[in-house]
């Protein structure tokens, strides 16, 4: 086994840092001293010049002075530096959570009307492309709610599809929906400590396959991470500031595609009747529909109520018929 | 001139810098790209393997995309930049993957999959989309007014 992979197989992240740290030292003997001060200011900074020198040297090769640099930044990533593959894998596994509690509406028709329409709307989002794109599901209940997967996985209520009285109501729906996507609201429900362990795991594992501890370790922070997401989105919900910013995009997409953003305000006047209180829905998770309704009004522009094409309603009301 | 990856499943590389423009092909993930230009979220770019060049959404491509050093071929074949590459997607393909998935599926059997699978089965083509948006009336930004 060669020092890399000892380093990587066999050390905690702390000892791979002394590890590091032993490089630097015995680099640093090569060095001025004013440069060892400065270059010891923090353990990255250390890393870095450590590792360097290592390398400069030959006492490491220069893949693995990046092996552990990486592995001592690890500690600074944050949610942004999961990959769009990374999230989609935690998306396909919240969607499967969520289906437990909401069952799937398996009209196929209906599901084929909302894709399209999804579909046509993420691709005007400012993140048109995920790592497996946008899929959308209804769901077989009466209960007012919607919910966005990472990644592009979401799920919409037949409750809250019988709030829409128009194409536009619905698609500002979705463009809510894609609209947390966009802004990776699902991957910020989990806890940061969760997104240092699992980086640090990846990082240290580098390129390689997983050994069973640590597939074991990243499976445990891995289930975790799901239950922090799902709790967000089932019961607590996200902050009104990261609801505020999903209206606004959704409003963008709307506008981009062609869509009445007006169709946002009635949904949200029928489903302020609608909503009953004590339930674990929209009323629970979402800022009320007044105070999403005055930001909208206070942001939409100069729009006329809704007159869609007759063509539209058309297939909006045979959509509706299948619910 | 810049080089980055294709870092989604399917990254649509189209004639115009907008999601209405037309569709020339699909590029697998982790094809190398040569960017050009970027303008509004959108960079045009040449397909080193091929030479196809387009447009290309942002959110398709590597963040850390490399600056080709002066000299440096634009063939792709370079050891150097193929290297950097081949290390950067093996890492982007380690951490939640479908080996965790798989012994996340071992320890809950309850949780079915089966409906996650069958969302991404249901695709819609651009022309299914184009055919929406002419049939509903819906005309985006940029299209027919």
């Amino acid at each position: 086994m060669n020092l890399e992979d000892k380093l990587i197989s066999s050390l905690t992240r702390r000892e791979l840092l002394e590890a590091t740290c032993r490089y630097s030292m015995l680099g640093l003997a090569m060095i001025p001293v004013s440069a060892i001060l400065s270059g010891c200011e923090t353990m990255n900074a250390m890393t870095q010049v450590g590792t360097q020198i290592g390398a400069a040297s030959g006492l490491i090769s220069s893949s693995q002075a990046a092996s552990i640099q990486k592995v001592a930044t690890a500690t600074t990533k944050s949610f942004e530096d999961f990959t769009p593959e990374q999230e989609y894998y935690i998306g396909r596994t919240v969607g499967a959570v969520i289906l437990q509690k909401y069952r799937p509406y398996s009209n196929q028709t209906a599901n084929k009307y909302i894709n399209i329409l999804g579909q046509t709307l993420s691709r005007a989002s400012d993140r048109p492309q995920t790592y497996g794109g946008y899929h959308f599901l209804i769901q077989d209940s009466n209960e007012i709610n919607a919910l966005a997967a990472p990644g592009g996985f979401i799920f919409i209520t037949r409750g809250l599809l019988k709030c829409c009285k128009s194409e536009d109501a619905l698609a500002g729906v979705l463009a809510h929906e894609i609209a947390h996507v966009q802004e990776k609201h699902g991957i910020q429900a989990i806890e940061k400590s969760r997104i240092t362990s699992a980086l640090t795991t990846i990082g240290i594992e580098g390129a390689k396959n997983f050994g069973s501890a640590d597939l074991a370790s990243l499976t445990s922070t891995f289930e975790s991470s799901i239950t922090d997401i799902t709790g967000t989105l089932i019961n607590s919900g996200y902050s009104k500031s990261f609801e505020k910013s999903a209206d606004l995009n959704a409003v963008t997409i709307l506008k981009r595609v062609g869509y009445n953003p007006t169709g946002l305000l009635d949904m949200l006047q029928i489903m302020k009747n609608r909503l009953i209180p004590g339930k674990q829905d929209f009323g629970q998770t979402h800022p009320t529909p007044n105070e999403r309704i005055a930001l909208l009004e206070n942001n939409i522009g100069a729009f006329k109520p809704i007159q869609s094409p007759s063509i539209r309603q058309k297939r909006f009301d045979n959509f509706s018929r299948t619910l | 001139m810049k080089i980055a990856n294709i870092i989604v499943k399917q990254g649509a590389l189209r004639s115009q810098p907008s999601f209405i423009g037309q569709m020339l092909t699909n590029l697998s993930y982790g094809e190398s790209v040569e960017i050009s230009q970027e303008a509004n979220g959108w960079a045009k770019i040449r397909v080193i393997k091929t030479g196809q060049t387009g447009w290309v959404h942002l959110s398709a491509l590597s963040k850390d995309a490399m600056t080709l050093k002066s000299g440096f071929s634009n063939s792709g074949n370079s050891t150097l930049n193929h290297s950097a590459t081949t290390d950067e997607l093996a890492l982007a393909g380690k951490g939640f993957n479908k080996q965790v998935e798989n012994q996340y599926k071992s320890r809950n059997p309850n949780i079915d999959f089966s409906w996650i699978d069958k969302m991404e089965h249901l695709t819609i083509s651009d022309i299914e989309i184009q055919r929406f948006l002419q049939e509903g009336q819906v005309y985006p930004i940029g299209g027919q007014s």
